[in-house]
């Protein structure tokens, strides 16, 4: 069965998206003495470009691969010093090569996939000598339903590899779970110890204070007025600790991003949303003020007479 | 005159398994517009029968009647609310809030009853702290001031609300004699011109003697009571100086 049969196959499923044949190889960009290593891709620029958007990426030049036209990863035009326009000499993995003419220059995002050089499908099949293709491509409208996609289509296609992200990924996901299970239990801890930390700083304020909180009880101040002064308390220290932090992640995640920048770019792309930046300052307010209930407990509770009696 | 404030058996028990008992059957009513003191040994009960009237503490049974107004059914916050509203309190110690200057201090009771001051009422604070001649410390903090000068702030403070009564429990207690002296005289002061309730808790004779009325609480009970309107002021001097062994005692207690 010709790829171009699986390719209309999966054309017509409504889970999918778009399904992108490939061609993939690696090569060498020669400049001079030096040889650059790249992935070389071969595609067909309206599939591929739903899945790896070239268009909206490109930094400079014209998205038109074909022939000898290709274009090249920001981290490839870096290293190699090649710019839009040039004329470079590509190789092989066999060692033959030919002349190609940079047609424009992407930013991906990703170190990995600003180190490609994308040609026509065509192209590619000839220049690193494939029949057929390499692989289809597909991206699906659930990312979750990855797997059991894959599933079906193996069921249906006996004769080719079929594997999902996730199993593709299986190692980096099962690490990134990890991760992120060990990062939910970190918070959960930090959230425990500061909001215990807020509740015994409150309590002893709240002791500290306590002669004046009798006078004050004394003058008239009611039960719930008294606690009230600690619930506010409470809650400006969450809410004054969660501007810092915010200002501190913010920066820290700067910082980060910086010191593992690679050349073409950072090395992963960090997408800080308004929720991720809320959600933890809520939190932070939240907890700071259930930490002020003992206090505030303490506070409605006070008999006047324990402060005057005893001075 | 109406009486300011009228006592029926009043009883106070302390502890639950141990009950010691610190007064008995008090009945006493106390005429409006006057300055009453009472005096007694330590640990007689006169400061807590002065945190009773001060609606401070709960008797453990009796009737307490406020300027016309049965206060036993009142629950804690509208205590609270009495309190803020009608009674001025001075103490052996000012607990004033450090927190705060001068000015601020005095305005509190304000504050906790009705909110932010507006103008009228401060400049009540600083009338007040002119008439008592602290008007130069408002902008100080507590910690800024003499002895004196706190104790002549918590008293402009007891009086920014206009109070029905105003209960001093040894305000002097902490002062040089000279001082002692000043700020008695300004209460006294304060009792004939605004003409409110001071009612006292002292150890002091020189003080006990310039009240109209004094009262001794001996072991829980009202011993002595005397008014100088019917005994004259001399006499009730010559029997204060008569009671002089009382006063040999400590300051503070119950």
């Amino acid at each position: 069965m010709s790829w171009q049969r699986y390719v209309d196959y999966m054309d017509g499923m409504k889970e999918i998206t778009v399904a992108a044949p490939m061609v993939n190889g690696n090569g060498y960009i020669e400049k001079g003495r030096s040889s650059f290593p790249v992935i070389i891709k071969g595609i067909t620029l309206p599939e591929a470009d739903v899945i790896y958007k070239f268009k909206n990426n490109l930094v400079t030049g014209d998205l038109r691969p074909g022939g000898n036209n290709v274009l090249i990863g920001v981290a490839s035009s870096e290293k190699s010093g090649l710019q839009a326009g040039d004329t470079f000499y590509l190789r092989n993995q066999k060692g033959s090569g030919d002349y190609f003419i940079i047609q424009g220059i992407f930013d991906l995002g990703s170190s990995a996939a600003n180190n490609m050089v994308v040609m026509s499908l065509d192209r590619a099949r000839t220049f690193l000598d494939i029949t057929g293709i390499s692989a289809i491509e597909i991206q699906v409208h659930d990312v979750f339903a990855a797997d059991g996609l894959a599933k079906e289509l193996r069921g249906s296609f006996s004769q080719v590899k079929v594997e999902s992200w996730q199993e593709r990924n299986k190692e980096l996901l099962s690490g990134l779970r990890a991760q992120d299970t060990s990062s939910v239990m970190i918070q959960f801890f930090v959230l425990l110890s500061i909001t215990l930390g807020i509740a015994s700083v409150l309590a002893i304020i709240a002791i500290q204070k306590s002669r004046q909180l009798g006078i004050l009880k004394a003058m008239g101040t009611n039960d719930k007025s008294a606690a009230r002064i600690f619930i506010i308390q409470g809650f400006s220290m969450g809410f004054a600790g969660a501007l810092v932090d915010i200002l501190l992640g913010l920066g820290m995640t700067e910082l980060f991003m910086f010191g593992t920048k690679s050349s073409g770019g950072p090395t992963y792309e960090l997408k800080i949303t308004l929720a991720n930046i809320l959600l933890p300052a809520v939190l932070a307010a939240a907890s700071a003020t259930v930490a002020a209930l003992v206090p505030a407990r303490r506070a409605a509770g006070l008999n006047p007479m324990e402060v005057i009696r005893n001075g | 005159m109406d009486d300011i404030i009228v006592l029926n058996k009043i009883n106070k028990s302390y502890g639950d398994e141990v009950v010691v008992q610190v007064l008995f059957d008090i009945d006493l009513s106390i005429k409006s517009g006057q300055f009453t003191a009472f005096i007694g040994p330590s640990g007689s009960g006169k400061s807590t029968l002065l945190n009773i009237i001060g609606l401070l503490e709960a008797p453990t049974s009796g009737k307490i009647i406020l300027d016309n107004q049965d206060i036993s059914g009142l629950d804690k916050n509208e205590l609270a609310t009495y309190r803020n509203e009608k009674i001025g309190f001075i103490f052996q110690f000012h607990y004033l809030l450090p927190e705060f200057t001068a000015l601020e201090n005095i305005l509190i009771p304000y504050w906790i009853g009705k909110g932010k001051p507006p103008k009228e009422v401060i400049d009540q604070a600083v009338y007040l702290m002119e008439r008592i001649g602290i008007k130069q410390y408002g902008g100080k903090y507590p910690n800024q001031l003499s002895g004196g000068q706190q104790q002549r702030v918590a008293i402009a403070r007891s009086l920014i609300n206009r109070p029905r009564i105003i209960f001093a429990d040894e305000p002097t207690g902490n002062l040089d004699s000279k001082t002692s002296g000043m700020v008695m005289e300004l209460l006294r002061e304060i009792v004939r011109e605004d003409k409110t309730n001071l009612v006292m808790v002292t150890h002091d004779r020189d003080i006990a003697a310039g009240a109209d009325r004094v009262i001794e609480i001996v072991d829980g009970r009202i011993n002595c009571d005397f008014t100088v309107d019917r005994m004259g002021r001399k006499e009730v001097r010559r029997e204060l100086e008569h009671l002089a062994c009382i006063f040999s005692g400590a300051a503070g207690g119950q």
